[in-house]
């Protein structure tokens, strides 16, 4: 087009090389027609004008500044460009990824396994950890605790609560709640609930309220109130058929006729109690009566909404203000003396407070595998790269730019970690599912564990960040390579940098590698010590059923039940044994009552474990009997009070004196003598790990008070679980109305007791394992290669006389060589970081040397493994083939 | 481009088109837009389909002599939409005058 003269006499007007320069950034294909058509709008004007030589000053400014405006036009055009080109490279990228199938397969795996876990994790992490509770403005909610007599966190008295209330200005509202067990009996089979007692502020502090019916009002929150209730969303659909006319209707609980006050939403999360499912009034008296009464026991939570604006510190001060001074209006008894003031943390720290160590060791062991599947994937790039040097030397010879290029390999792994992202979404929805079913039962907000919108966002804001910077390496490689060396590329080209960063990049994968296997054999160490722990009990092939009586039975009926329903267990065909027991040991019941001695100081005194067995208890539970005698189908009711207590209690108070026949007095001081006839060994009750092991037992009949809930626990023949059915018939045909609350087998309850470290030792297993197939495959990967590239170089010492085994060895020592680096790197980062983990281990020191060991002996047996078949392939080159290898 | 986002330059340059003024500089000169806005606009208006464009031949530039044109003609539903416009933009009932000399783009 710009062939003839005439135009082409033009071009060397300013104006017109303006137009020719901006030209350069619109596209290609579009440019010629682009230019022509600038070109001749300036040559009308110029026209128009006159000509450019006899312009004057001021229109060849005007002629100037018209053609900047092309510049905008071009500006327009170049977004065409650039979606032409991404276009091109995402095309010309999908092929070059389906010719390498196995390549793309194994880096797409790679990271979706990343990927995958590390969303499911952020998944269950995020509620617990990042998200704010899910009420309005959940910020203002905090926690406050009394402090105990050692210190830690006590649940606050009634007491303190109306003192709160009344002196301090910071809240808006406060609450305090108790958990609550009621039976619900009717049509239906009986049910133990589970719930809680709070104040009638309870869902005004959260926010929330009922979607039917009415919340709690505080005219009936006293003693003789009016007996109300709230129900869940799923107790109502479950028990009562999703019926409103539940509303002002009587349902009854504990055998009291309770009225339906209102159903609580489907979507509300109660972070309290996640499990319950019915809601009533405390009922405490805010005239506080006596130091006595239960409105002074510290058995409460107390949960506050702040004032907007009030800070956290703000209302510590002023909760310290208000303990320091006590006023003659708020007397305090010495238990609740609020001398140390109390701690006020915000709600959301204090439901995470617990699981909090495990989450975040968990977190950071699976960004690790993340970590490593980039680096793994990094390395595979690489190689990959290095295999297209011939290729990328010649379309820069053709005249294709750098930064082409390099975008040409961006766009390679950014397709490649989407298709890696969008797999590992599918993981993550499965690990979710997984995760779910085997997180421990008391973790907090497991019901808001999903894949959500957060996880969704931050796999894809993760995806995108990998893409960027695992491509950027090998494109940098390929930035700085040069065309010349490359377009002569073969096996003696010294691709010295490029090794060098993939030698780099193994060191660091098993350093990585390293820690997360150290940290997966400190839990599991653990966890085996933990298990080896006698229980003091012979926990195999127990059935254990928990039963509860109505709070209507008076002491003697309750007793009654329990005994005939044990005569009516024992009967069932396949029973060998049944006994009684007030609390099972590793259960989660932690019954404990004071303990004085007669030789003791009245005032001081120390609690210990209290169960009321059947006389047999202890030989079916294999409990050894070390000194006296077991209590015995003598003890009754109106014999002489006899308790047995554990060696460990017999040891604390009494030393190497016999303790037989001392007395004592269990619970109130109020309360009978009883005489000491026996020690038996002691038995874990609150966990393995706990040595708490003070305890006594007496006989159900010589204990004062009334247990309404009471173990049954069976021996028989084969698998007791089996029994389970008929044993359940049994107790039913004794009293229908009594609900068996909970059926387990004791090795279960045991394996519970232990769930947290479990399932995170389970979790670093799974990561430990991962980490050590990447990291092998990493060391694999570089091996490989380098026999690859050396291959003529191992052709020419074949040939000169070197022995197989030397090249079996060169190949293998460089192997060892960075695995060895890479144990150097890990352990101190390992020796570093475990500490994280100190909360989750037991019996074992965060920087035991024999895990430590251990680990890397595995480490490097595994790598060795990976190198020895490359190193092989090595022996195995034909010298003479390999000096021809191009 | 959807109908309801015809900008008022997009309009003013249908309406000059479609008056007649059938080349870039012409519809410079006509509406008075800086080419940086005329440009960018035909091609949005061509790529939405509302216009549809042509180079002259080179001969016809070479005799006259002057530079070579790149003719544009609406297409229906450049009419279409143009109509609708118009309506919009009440003013532009007025603006611009028809063009008397109307050379008809040569088919190349």
């Amino acid at each position: 087009m710009f062939s003839n003269f005439h135009w082409r006499r033009l071009v060397s007007k300013p104006h017109l090389n303006l137009i020719a320069l901006i030209g350069i950034i619109v596209p290609t294909r579009l440019r010629a027609d682009w230019r022509q058509e600038w070109e001749a709008e300036l040559q009308h004007r110029e026209l128009l004008l006159a000509s450019w030589d006899r312009l004057d000053f001021r229109n060849k400014l005007h002629l100037m500044r018209r053609s900047a405006s092309a510049f905008w036009d071009a500006l327009w055009i170049q977004r065409q460009r650039w979606e032409d080109e991404m276009f091109q490279d995402l095309r010309y990228g999908s092929r070059m990824l389906l010719k390498r199938p196995g390549f793309t397969l194994a880096v797409v795996f790679t990271l979706s396994l990343g990927i995958g876990a590390s969303t499911a994790i952020f998944s269950a992490v995020n509620p617990i950890l990042f998200e704010s509770l899910p009420y309005p403005d959940a910020s203002q909610l905090v926690m406050m605790w009394d402090y105990g007599p050692d210190g830690a966190r006590q649940e606050v008295t009634f007491g303190t609560y109306r003192e709160i209330v009344q002196r301090s200005r910071s809240f808006e509202s406060l609450t305090v709640l108790r958990s609550w067990q009621p039976t619900v009996t009717g049509q239906a089979d009986p049910e133990r609930l589970e719930g809680q007692a709070v104040s009638a502020s309870y869902f005004q502090v959260l926010r929330v309220g009922p979607t039917l019916g009415r919340s709690f009002d505080s005219s009936d929150d006293r003693p003789n109130g009016s007996k109300v209730a709230i129900l869940s969303d799923k107790l109502w659909r479950r028990r009562f058929g999703a019926d409103p006319a539940i509303l002002g209707r009587a349902i009854s609980l504990d055998g009291v006729n309770y009225t339906v006050l209102g159903v609580m939403p489907n979507s509300f999360e109660n972070v309290l109690a996640p499990s319950a499912d019915v809601w009533t009034l405390l009922q405490y008296d805010p005239s506080l009566p006596s130091f006595d009464s239960r409105e002074w026991g510290h058995h409460l939570r107390m949960i506050g909404r702040v004032r907007p604006g009030i800070g956290r510190n703000e209302v510590s001060r002023e909760i310290d203000t208000i303990a320091r001074a006590q006023t003659p209006e708020f007397a305090r008894p010495t238990w609740a003396a609020l001398n140390n003031g109390l701690i006020v943390n915000s709600l959301q720290q204090e439901i995470t407070r617990d699981i909090k160590p495990a989450v975040l060791a968990i977190f950071s062991a699976v960004l690790l595998v993340l970590v490593i599947a980039c680096v793994n994937v990094t390395n595979l790039l690489l190689v990959r790269a290095a295999q297209r040097r011939g290729e990328f030397a010649i379309r820069n010879a053709l005249g294709a730019g750098r930064l082409r290029m390099v975008r040409q390999l961006i766009t390679e792994s950014l397709l490649l970690t989407f298709l890696g992202g969008a797999l590992g979404m599918l993981m993550a929805e499965f690990g979710v599912r997984t995760l779910i079913a085997l997180s421990p039962p008391g973790l907090p907000r497991a019901s808001a564990i999903r894949v959500d919108a957060a996880a969704f966002a931050f796999a894809i804001i993760v995806t995108t960040l990998i893409g960027v910077v695992v491509g950027l390496i090998p494109a940098l490689h390929a930035y700085r390579a040069d065309v010349v060396v490359n377009l002569q590329s073969n096996s003696r080209t010294n691709i010295g940098g490029q090794q060098l960063t993939r030698q780099t990049l193994v060191v660091a994968e098993v350093a990585l590698a390293l820690v997360l296997l150290v940290s997966a054999g400190l839990l599991m160490v653990s966890l085996q010590r933990l298990f080896a722990i006698p229980a003091g009990f012979n926990a195999s092939n127990l059935l254990t059923l928990r039963v509860q009586t109505s709070k209507r039975f008076d002491i003697e009926t309750s007793q009654r039940f329990f005994t005939q329903s044990l005569n009516a267990v024992r009967q069932v065909p396949g029973v060998t044994a049944a006994e009684l027991t007030s609390q099972l040991p590793l259960s989660g019941d932690e019954d404990q009552y004071g303990v004085h001695f007669e030789s003791d100081d009245p005032k001081v005194g120390s609690s210990a474990f209290r169960y009321a067995v059947s006389p047999g208890y202890f030989e079916m539970m294999d409990i050894p009997l070390r000194r006296g005698r077991r209590l015995d189908v003598h003890d009754v009711a109106a014999a002489p009070l006899a308790v047995v207590i554990s060696e460990s209690l017999a040891k604390h108070r009494f030393g190497d004196q016999d303790p037989i026949g001392q007395r004592v007095k269990l619970g109130p001081l109020d309360g009978p003598w009883h005489t000491i006839v026996g020690v038996v060994g002691d038995v874990k009750q609150s966990s393995l790990a706990a040595s708490d092991l003070d305890a006594f037992y007496t006989t159900p009949e010589q204990w004062r008070f009334r247990d309404n809930t009471v173990s049954v626990v069976i021996r028989g023949v084969g698998n007791t679980a089996k029994l389970a059915p008929a044993i359940r018939k049994a107790i039913w045909s004794v009293d229908k109305d009594q609900p068996i609350v909970q059926v387990a087998m004791m090795d279960d309850l045991l394996a519970a007791s232990e769930a947290d470290r479990r399932f995170a030792l389970i979790l670093f297993e799974t990561f430990g394992l991962v980490a050590l197939v990447l990291a092998a495959a990493g060391i694999y990967g570089v091996v490989s290669s380098t026999v690859t590239e050396r291959t003529r170089e191992i052709g020419v010492r074949l040939a000169l006389g070197a022995e197989r085994r030397n090249v079996l060895n060169l190949i293998l020592r460089q192997g060892l060589k960075l695995t060895l680096g890479g144990i150097g790197v890990g352990l101190l980062m390992s020796w570093a970081v475990t500490r994280l983990l100190t909360n989750l281990l037991y019996g074992v020191s965060a920087k035991d040397p024999s895990i430590f060991g251990g680990v890397a002996f595995v480490l490097i047996v595994v790598a060795l493994l990976a190198c020895y078949w490359p190193a092989r392939r090595a022996t195995k080159i034909d010298p003479l083939i390999a000096l021809r290898h191009e | 481009m959807g109908k309801g986002s015809l900008s008022y330059a997009a309009t003013v340059i249908l309406q000059a088109i479609s008056s007649g003024y059938l080349y870039g500089f012409d519809i410079i000169d006509v509406t008075g837009l800086p080419g940086g806005t005329v440009y960018p606009a035909l091609r949005r208006l061509q790529e939405a389909g509302y216009l549809s464009s042509q180079w002259e031949k080179p001969t016809i530039a070479q005799d006259e002599p002057r530079p070579q044109r790149k003719y544009y003609e609406l297409t229906r539903s450049g009419r279409d939409v143009l109509v609708e416009a118009v309506k919009r933009y009440r003013l532009l009932d007025r603006t611009p005058p028809r063009k008397q000399r109307q050379p008809r783009p040569s088919r190349a």
